[in-house]
């Protein structure tokens, strides 16, 4: 079993606020946390940083969270199994399924349980830990 | 009977004498101007001539004194229009005529009329001399022509004002037309209007309740950090003081879904996704929800449910949030030291239903409002007079939830002694979606097949939501597979990690094999199955109808296919 300490986590978010407190909540767990707050950034930050799980929020600005996914999934390869977590206010009904279909992992509705955002974190990596090997 | 002539240059006035006086069995002549009614009164001698007076070639006068100067003494009466009736009055007896008709007459007055100059001793009149005559002829003349033009003036003007008023109404009944038009598309502006504005609406509350979420995300976040000591220690008072915000932030948060849930009703947009489930367990889980908060209050929370009650058919997810909110209500409503108690049984009324309630021993509702409590914005008036009350969303939502299930929800209530909300959900009929695969009227019927696909995760175990989606894509993807007339899914289960997909097809073997190699090729090229490592089994199993079941009626057959597949899923599932 991989330990969290050497588990990177990227949150893509664009409210200042939740991202300090995402960062304060993630970090306390032992995670290690990289930031963006807007969608170009977030795709050469996903390059870059190369994490383990992105938490992804859909409104962006230059662009919105789906075109992140579908920019990650498409122009880095290596980053195909890199669990995406959406963490969105947006309404499930219109968002859950399409961001399921866009290749996330699973949709959250803010505001977040910190039990369920933990609990799904561990889950999409222990699957991407399961097919590593 | 006698032979009349009748004189007019107008064949309908002809007719109208000619019939009259032949359904009186005369015999009858008829001749369009004086010249003519002449030769036909020298050749057909009648008994009688009725003439009109102005007529081309040959007027009526001339006519009668012709008649006199051959010495003819067949009697003549005018036929004259009323207007120059004294005129006419003249000339009659400047001819020796004695008898005028003025048109139109009463067909009893020229009856009378006809009747005494055929009578036996009717004579015409001796004639002017005819230089007497001839002066008043003359005069006559003048007159009955200015009085003609006078007549067709009028005529005229009649037929003018006729055009002008048929034009008015024209006018009135196009503005008529246009006005109903101009409401009709009114009508549909405002209901145009109206389903934009609450699509506006609808869309505004989308989005305040998204703008609303993301800074209570924030207060939800940094209250938690605080509490769990992430930002240093808290006394006691402070975590108090933490809990409570933690505590109005969750119904901040529960009131921002009801107003979106709210407007999803309105439009009739409620997501609703139905499957076979069990009641008790709902209830379980729903109650389990809420025991901390009933704790808290000192209230008892008790289930009593019927055994071996029957699956339902409702969407889990709603059903429970029909459920929270109701002991929602039963707890804030309750003294303490009381109980709320959770019901379920099958409905007696109609069996087909089950029926569960929630019942308190709370301030009650008074009788006139047990109805408008499910109204929208409706607000009990409570003893808490001056505290929160909410937003008046919850039942209305339950409501509409119960409605799309199509069942029913009401509440029985007494002032002072508590109050119980009743809801029906209808209880899962296999029948229900087999009928329609079953085409009534074949000659032979119909052979169903049951197809179950199996899954089974090798090692990983999966979130809640993981299998929902999981479960989704599968559902998909066979749905892909089936023919929509002729094949149907059945509710999924899953049990102790197995998932189990159910087809029912209306096939027999050759078919049913078909459709499962379709589905073995579809589930081979899944991704999801092959990055979760999952195992499948598709097989098929023919269902046939009992020994007699091809003399049975239809609806007995699809009754025998029914009960053998309800047996068929049980041992499966056992």
């Amino acid at each position: 079993v991989v330990s969290v300490a050497e588990k990177k986590i990227l949150i893509i978010e664009d409210d200042k606020d939740a991202l300090y407190a995402m960062g304060i909540r993630l970090k306390a767990h032992g995670y290690t946390v990289a930031v963006a707050m807007d969608a170009i950034s977030a795709i050469g930050m996903a390059n870059k940083e190369k994490p383990d799980l992105i938490l992804l929020d859909l409104g962006l600005p230059g662009g919105d969270g789906y075109l992140v996914m579908q920019r990650v999934r498409r122009n880095y390869p290596s980053l195909l199994m890199v669990p995406i977590i959406v963490v969105s206010a947006r309404d499930p009904v219109a968002n859950e399924r399409r961001a399921l279909q866009a290749g996330a992992h699973t949709f959250l509705q803010k505001p977040v349980e910190n039990a369920d955002l933990l609990a799904a974190i561990e889950n999409a990596l222990s699957k991407s830990a399961v097919h590593e090997k | 009977m006698a032979t009349i002539l009748v004189v007019d240059d107008k064949p309908s006035n002809r007719s109208v004498l000619t019939t009259l006086l032949g359904y009186r069995g005369h015999r009858l002549v008829e001749a369009s101007n004086g010249l003519e009614a002449l030769d036909r009164v020298r050749t057909e001698h009648p008994d009688l001539v009725i003439t009109d007076i102005l007529m081309p070639g040959g007027d009526g006068y001339q006519l009668a004194r012709k008649l006199r100067e051959e010495a003819n003494n067949v009697p003549v009466i005018f036929y004259s229009a009323v207007y120059l009736e004294a005129e006419a009055r003249s000339l009659a007896l400047a001819c020796g005529v004695r008898q005028v008709i003025s048109k139109p007459a009463e067909p009893e007055d020229i009856l009378t009329i006809v009747d005494a100059a055929l009578a036996p001793g009717y004579a015409n009149s001796s004639p002017l001399a005819s230089d007497e005559l001839s002066g008043l002829i003359g005069n006559l003349n003048a007159r009955l022509y200015s009085k003609v033009q006078e007549y067709e003036e009028l005529n005229n003007r009649l037929e003018d004002l006729v055009a002008e008023r048929t034009q008015e109404l024209e006018t009135t009944l196009r503005k008529l037309e246009h006005e109903t038009e101009e409401r009709r598309r009114a009508d549909e502006t405002t209901v145009r209007v109206r389903d934009e504005q609450l699509k506006m609406k609808g869309e505004f509350l989308s989005h305040v309740s998204h703008e609303l979420r993301s800074p209570l995300a924030v207060v939800y976040q940094f209250t938690t950090i605080l509490l769990d000591g992430l930002a240093g220690t808290i006394n006691k008072s402070q975590r108090e003081y933490l809990e409570i915000m933690l505590r109005n932030a969750d119904q901040l948060k529960h009131m921002i879904g009801d107003l979106l849930e709210a407007s999803r009703a309105d439009i009739r947009k409620l997501a609703v996704r139905k499957s076979s489930i069990s009641i008790s367990q709902t209830i379980d889980q729903a109650m389990a929800s809420l025991r901390v908060i009933a704790t808290t209050k000192q209230i008892s929370l008790q289930a009593d449910i019927s055994d071996h009650l029957p699956l339902v058919y409702a969407d889990p997810d709603r059903v429970s949030q029909v459920l929270t909110n109701l002991l929602d209500n039963a707890i804030k409503f309750s003294q303490p030291n009381a109980s709320v108690i959770v019901r379920a049984r099958i409905f007696e009324r109609d069996p087909k239903f089950v029926l569960i309630s929630v019942a308190d021993c709370g301030c009650g509702i008074e009788q006139d409002s047990h109805e408008r409590v499910f109204d929208r914005l409706y607000q009990v008036k409570t003893a808490f007079q001056g505290s929160r009350r909410g937003l008046g969303l919850g039942l209305y939502i339950c409501k509409e939830l119960i409605a799309l299930h199509g069942g029913r929800i009401w509440v029985d209530s007494h002032p002072g002694k508590g109050s119980t909300f009743f809801f029906t959900l209808p209880i899962f009929g296999l029948r229900d979606i087999i009928s329609p695969i079953m085409k009534e009227g074949c000659r032979l019927p119909s052979s169903v097949a049951l197809i179950t696909i199996e899954l089974q995760a090798a090692k990983a175990s999966f979130t809640e939501q993981e299998r929902h989606r999981k479960s989704h894509t599968i559902c998909q993807l066979l749905e892909h597979c089936m023919l929509p007339d002729l094949d149907v899914l059945l509710p999924p289960q899953n049990r102790a990690g197995r998932d189990r997909f159910w087809i029912a097809a209306r096939a027999d073997e050759h078919g049913a094999g078909v459709l499962a190699a379709r589905i073995r090729g579809q589930l081979s090229h899944c991704e999801d199955l092959k990055i979760n490592d999952i195992r499948y089994s598709v097989t098929t199993e023919i269902v046939n109808p009992e020994p007699q079941g091809n003399s049975l009626p239809w609806e007995k057959h699809v009754d025998s296919i029914v009960s053998r597949l309800e047996k068929m899923l049980q041992t499966d599932a056992g």
